[in-house]
């Protein structure tokens, strides 16, 4: 035997407790149900629309301290998308990663303020353009747990069943191809819901809002985040809106992308590249399903409105990020 | 290898078992049953105990939401575990360098351990070959480092630390002759790895 095989080899094995603890979260893994995309659930379960309205437009911990970076240069066009997702990537990568440095499990949350347009009456899936809510809304940095204030000061803490999560794109290898399989194995494993079902949406467009999802709810490392801005321009449809407008009337360049009945924004900012939010827009008049309350099951067959076109579908403006201890925790407490 | 693979006494094998567990989640169970040991000892050398616990469980969470992208050619499933580990230490780098130029300058593990009394003797006695050890492989580039331990520590093929960490077996060779000569340059001579045929 020699000096490598034999170095730490005194390590102790294991503790009973820490191995039943981890085969304690793997069950609860397993009995999990199976994993639905943000929008299925943002249609299927009308009273929680606004909740995962937050979940497809949080921040990311990349965006701690991401304020100070500086982009490339000041210039407001962009040749194409290709070159707005080379510069986003590179801000990306130069970000600090320091939220992001221990294993995405236990430990601290990263705390969200954001401003969002609220539903306008529910179950109709549009927006109030002239309305907003502030909200708060802690991750859990491995992306798996979220926590707001249930609004009479009580904090609900709810499992992000959104398919991908911050861990599994965070596996090696870290590319833009390799994320955007990823995305697309996610898509290409979830069956459509029936909003998507009725809009008729392509692959690409629900692998678009699957990393709108990821970027605006899942804490990603700067290598994630910069492959996903590379990938962003892979998807066919994808291009460069030059001047976007999040719900806090901050000015930025945009990911868009234009299917048959919705056009989709991911707003960053022109200099920095920083996260700033995303809109949606109904491009056509639309029937919407009826999907009833909390509890009640999808009911495709039945429709309960429409959805005009130039109707918002989502608008929301991140206003501030910061990695805290616990959730409940706000900055400078 | 003269360790014995737990798989080799079971009657299903691994990619038997993660195939079940496709429409069967718990059957994986089987899977980590088999494995924790040796992938949190893994860890554990490598980032300390406290670290492991939580990596190691991560390790087969990970393992459990890939386990659709297992090849099922590969009816062991220790290095696919090992690789994932292997990924998940990644991030924490500069944690392992720090745990490794601790452990090179007091010549004992910096990371609070359970006791090791009977261990203790032993440990003074290599205290100085581990300096030598930690040193090295803390000077080490993390891809060279990675395949060294895999191989020594996980006792992967060069074919398998290849597939895990998805590099030619040329890369893989390369990487673990730089590493061996490291080493073999902190011990003062031969090549610490080197298997006695």
């Amino acid at each position: 035997m020699d000096e490598i095989k034999q170095f730490l080899g005194s390590t102790p094995v294991i503790t009973r407790e820490a191995k039943d603890a981890a085969r304690a979260q793997l069950l609860q893994a397993m009995r999990e149900p199976l994993p639905q995309p943000a929008r299925r659930r943002t249609f299927r379960i009308p009273r929680l629309a606004w909740r995962f309205g937050i979940a497809a437009v949080a921040a990311s911990a990349l965006l701690v301290g991401y304020g100070v970076v500086g982009g490339d240069d000041q210039s407001a066009a962009y040749a194409d998308v290709k070159e707005l997702g080379e510069r986003a990537a590179k801000a990306a990568e130069r970000g600090p990663d320091d939220a992001y440095t221990r294993t995405p499990s236990p430990g601290q949350w990263l705390y969200v303020k954001e401003s969002i347009a609220p539903l306008l009456a529910e179950p109709r899936p549009e927006v109030d353009r002239d309305r907003r809510e502030t909200l708060e809304t802690w991750y859990s940095l491995d992306g798996k747990q979220m926590a707001i204030d249930d609004g009479v000061g009580k904090l609900a803490i709810e499992e992000v069943n959104t398919g991908l999560k911050s861990a599994d794109l965070a596996q090696e290898p870290v590319t833009p191809d390799a994320v955007l399989a990823k995305v697309k194995a996610s898509v290409a494993a979830t069956p459509a819901s029936p909003f998507e079902q009725g809009r008729g949406m392509p692959e690409q467009e629900r692998a678009f809002h699957t990393i709108s999802t990821l970027m605006g709810g899942q804490p990603l490392t700067p290598q994630v985040r910069a492959a996903l801005f590379r990938a962003l321009p892979k998807i066919d449809g994808v291009s460069v809106k030059q001047d976007a407008v999040d719900a806090a009337g901050r000015h930025g360049v945009a990911f868009a992308y234009t299917g048959s009945r919705e056009r989709s924004e991911i707003i960053v900012d022109a200099n920095d590249y920083r996260f700033l939010g995303l809109y949606g827009e109904n491009l056509a008049d639309q029937p919407f399903p009826n999907e009833g309350g909390l509890a009640a099951p999808a009911l495709p067959s039945g429709t309960a409105g429409t959805v005009k076109a130039g109707a918002p579908l989502m608008w929301s403006a991140q206003l501030e990020t910061k990695v805290v201890d616990k959730p409940g925790t706000r900055p400078q407490q | 290898m003269t360790q014995t693979h737990p798989a080799e006494t079971a009657e299903v094998d691994d990619a038997e078992l993660i195939r079940w567990s496709r429409d069967d989640p718990e059957q994986l169970a089987g899977l980590f049953d088999r494995y924790i040991e040796q992938i949190h000892r893994f860890v554990a050398r490598r980032l300390g105990t406290q670290a492991a616990d939580d990596i190691a469980a991560e390790t087969f969470l990970t393992a459990f939401r890939g386990r659709a992208s297992y090849d099922p050619a590969q009816r062991l499933a220790g290095p696919w575990l090992y690789g994932i580990a292997t990924n998940l230490i990644a991030k924490h780098r500069r944690g392992e360098e720090r745990f490794l130029r601790a452990l090179s300058r007091t010549g004992t593990n910096p990371l609070p351990e359970p006791p090791m009394a009977d261990t203790v003797v032993g440990r003074v006695a290599a205290q100085e070959v581990d300096h030598r050890l930690a040193e090295a492989l803390a000077s080490m580039s993390s891809g060279d480092r990675d395949v060294l331990l895999l191989v020594a520590w996980g006792e992967l093929t060069y074919e398998e630390v290849a597939a895990v960490l998805k590099v030619p077996i040329g890369t893989v060779r390369s990487r673990l002759h730089r590493a061996r000569k490291k080493a073999r340059i902190a011990l003062g001579g031969d090549d610490p790895t080197r298997e006695v045929a």
